[in-house]
């Protein structure tokens, strides 16, 4: 499969900064929330931000791709619908699960790193991948605490996926940061592990150390010691993308503005 | 002949009596508005001025404006605002909006205006500014509009009985009755008046305001009046310079021109300046509706 265009840097696109998002400089792609949307009729702002040539990558939170139960074809039919609809280069999910035996946990639960887990969000990858139109990124997500008797490291668990599903990866810096200070895990070992040409995008969040926990809120700023993950991953390789995701207590539009162009400097030093 | 008078002759007085009647309405509806306060009157602040300008609404109208401006509420397209993290402002009314707009999480301006409008922080600028003499709290001037139209409900009264009676003899009371018309529409105009009363002084303050701000805003960067605040303080939200911005606030609350200001009696001024630094996109000016005439050209 040939690699991924050339995004540069983005924001999440969330209904209640719409306009704001419609005039931040330098937002070179956005994404958007796939659950959110509805086929038919896509809000206004969305279909500016195409009116303008801006891609616009739907990102799913519901696929639930490590969960033991078989995916939800209507949901990755959804999935697959919007991307249509937007036009999208590719569709992206969570290496996680959100359900468990009918009930819905409301986050984005860790998967065991072991073999038979591996097999299982393997053959649901695939069930999804062959349902929808394009490819197919998954990210890797943050975790407060870890299964036992995982086999795998993280990094490695994903090389697999990659190699057997030949899906893209889509790799949170925030997410990494809040393993290593959460659970202990190395970033730089991870970046190692991972086939780092199969990248899609990156994504950058903000968050807050509560006390010995730090929390991926994205309501908050980014901190810079994510930028400082960033920094190491652009040291790799350059990402096609890079995406700040905002999702509450959103601040100034100048304050977006600059933690942009803050994401944007780290991605140009290295690049440059 | 009832009580001595001819229907003509009593139709003389009546109109005698109607001018004076009028005579003395119209005295004290002048002394209303004359103010009675000889204070000097200092310059006023934003708030002040937004007040003299449009009363309690346009205050908080202002106060949305400055807060969108400098980034500490934002407004979508689903016609809501939020404040965002970002909140610095000590102003007493764009701490009412603030805590306004954090109580809820889908507020519309339509919802907001009105409910701030009541706030301390509101009705304390009207106190003062009625104190300076440049505004007459609303219910001084109803109560005084009433005793000045008590002679005109005097002769009305009068009218009315010698016309049942006129008819219960059988006289004719054409002429009568459509005086008694003409009367009674003396009476609502007489006593008609806005929501908001400005003084002679009130006035007079306004429309200097409104010289200097526009020659201001041309000519040097003095910011007291000047951005999208200041054009919102003369002329309302339907003024907003953002285009988008704009058309997402009034969007919820139906039409731009829903928010009436005060009555005042110098007609109603161009409400838009003549330029003005504040549009954040020079095509976000002029064009769309509400906007009275459409905003001046774009600063850049």
């Amino acid at each position: 499969m040939a690699g991924i265009t050339d995004l540069g840097v983005g924001i999440g696109w969330r209904s209640e900064i719409d306009l704001t998002v419609e005039r931040l400089p330098g937002v070179d792609f956005v994404e958007v929330v796939a659950e959110n949307l509805h086929i038919g009729h896509l809000p206004e702002s969305v279909t500016l931000l195409l009116e303008r040539g801006i891609p616009v990558l739907p990102h799913a939170v519901s696929l639930s791709l490590g969960g033991a139960d078989p995916v939800d074809l209507n949901r990755v039919e959804h999935l697959g619908k919007i991307a249509e609809a937007v036009g999208a280069p590719m569709v992206s999910d969570h290496v996680c699960f959100v359900r468990a035996g009918g009930l819905d946990s409301g986050h984005l639960m860790p998967v065991p790193r072991t073999k038979d887990a591996l097999d299982v969000l393997v053959a649901n990858v695939r069930l999804a991948q062959q349902n929808l139109p394009v490819p197919l990124a998954l990210e890797n997500v943050a975790a407060l605490l870890e299964w036992p008797d995982g086999e795998l490291t993280e990094g490695q668990f994903l090389a697999e996926l990659v190699e057997r599903t030949d899906c893209w990866l889509l790799v949170d810096v925030a997410n990494l940061y809040a393993n290593a200070r959460n659970i202990g895990t190395d970033p730089e070992r991870f970046l190692d592990e991972i086939p780092l040409e199969r990248l899609a995008y990156v994504h950058v969040a903000g968050g807050e150390q509560h006390g010995d926990v730090y929390h991926d809120t994205h309501a908050h700023a980014v901190l810079p010691e994510v930028l400082g993950v960033l920094d190491e991953l652009c040291s790799r390789v350059t990402p096609p993308g890079v995406l700040l995701e905002r999702d509450d207590n959103y601040p100034s539009d100048t304050e977006i503005a600059s933690e942009l162009a803050a994401i944007r400097a780290v991605v140009d030093k290295r690049r440059g | 002949m009832p009580w001595g008078l001819s229907g003509p002759e009593f139709l003389q007085l009546y109109w005698i009596g109607l001018a004076l009647a009028v005579l003395v309405a119209i005295v004290v509806r002048v002394r209303v508005r004359a103010g009675h306060s000889s204070q000097p009157v200092r310059s006023l602040d934003m708030d002040e001025l937004a007040y003299l300008a449009g009363g309690p609404r346009r205050v908080v109208e202002t106060s949305i404006a400055r807060l969108l401006t400098a980034g500490e509420l934002r407004t979508s397209r689903r016609g809501t605002v939020q404040v965002t993290s970002t909140t610095n402002s000590l102003n007493k009314v764009d701490r009412a909006v603030i805590t306004d707009s954090q109580r809820y999480t889908n507020r519309t301006v339509n919802l907001m205006v009105p409910a701030v409008s009541k706030d301390g922080a509101v009705t304390e600028i009207g106190r003062r500014l009625e104190e300076m003499g440049l505004v007459v709290h609303p219910d001084v001037a109803k109560s005084a509009l009433r005793k000045g139209s008590i002679a005109l409900w005097v002769l009305l009264a009068v009218g009315v009985v010698r016309l049942v009676n006129g008819l219960a003899i059988g006289a004719p009371v054409g002429y009568l009755a459509l005086l008694l018309l003409l009367t009674g529409a003396v009476i609502f105009i007489l006593t008609r008046r806005g929501k908001n009363l400005r003084t002679r002084k009130g006035n007079v303050v306004l429309s200097e305001a409104r010289t200097s701000s526009s020659s201001r805003m041309a000519t040097s960067d003095d910011a007291l009046y000047a951005g999208a605040a200041g054009l919102v303080l003369f002329g309302g939200l339907a003024v907003y310079p953002d285009l988008a911005v704009r058309s997402s606030l009034l969007a919820s609350s139906g039409s731009g021109s829903s928010y009436s200001g005060y009555s005042g009696d110098g007609g109603s001024y161009s409400s838009c300046s003549s330029s003005s630094s504040s549009c954040s996109s020079g095509s976000s000016c002029g064009g769309g509706g509400g906007c009275g005439g459409g905003c001046g050209g774009g600063g850049g």
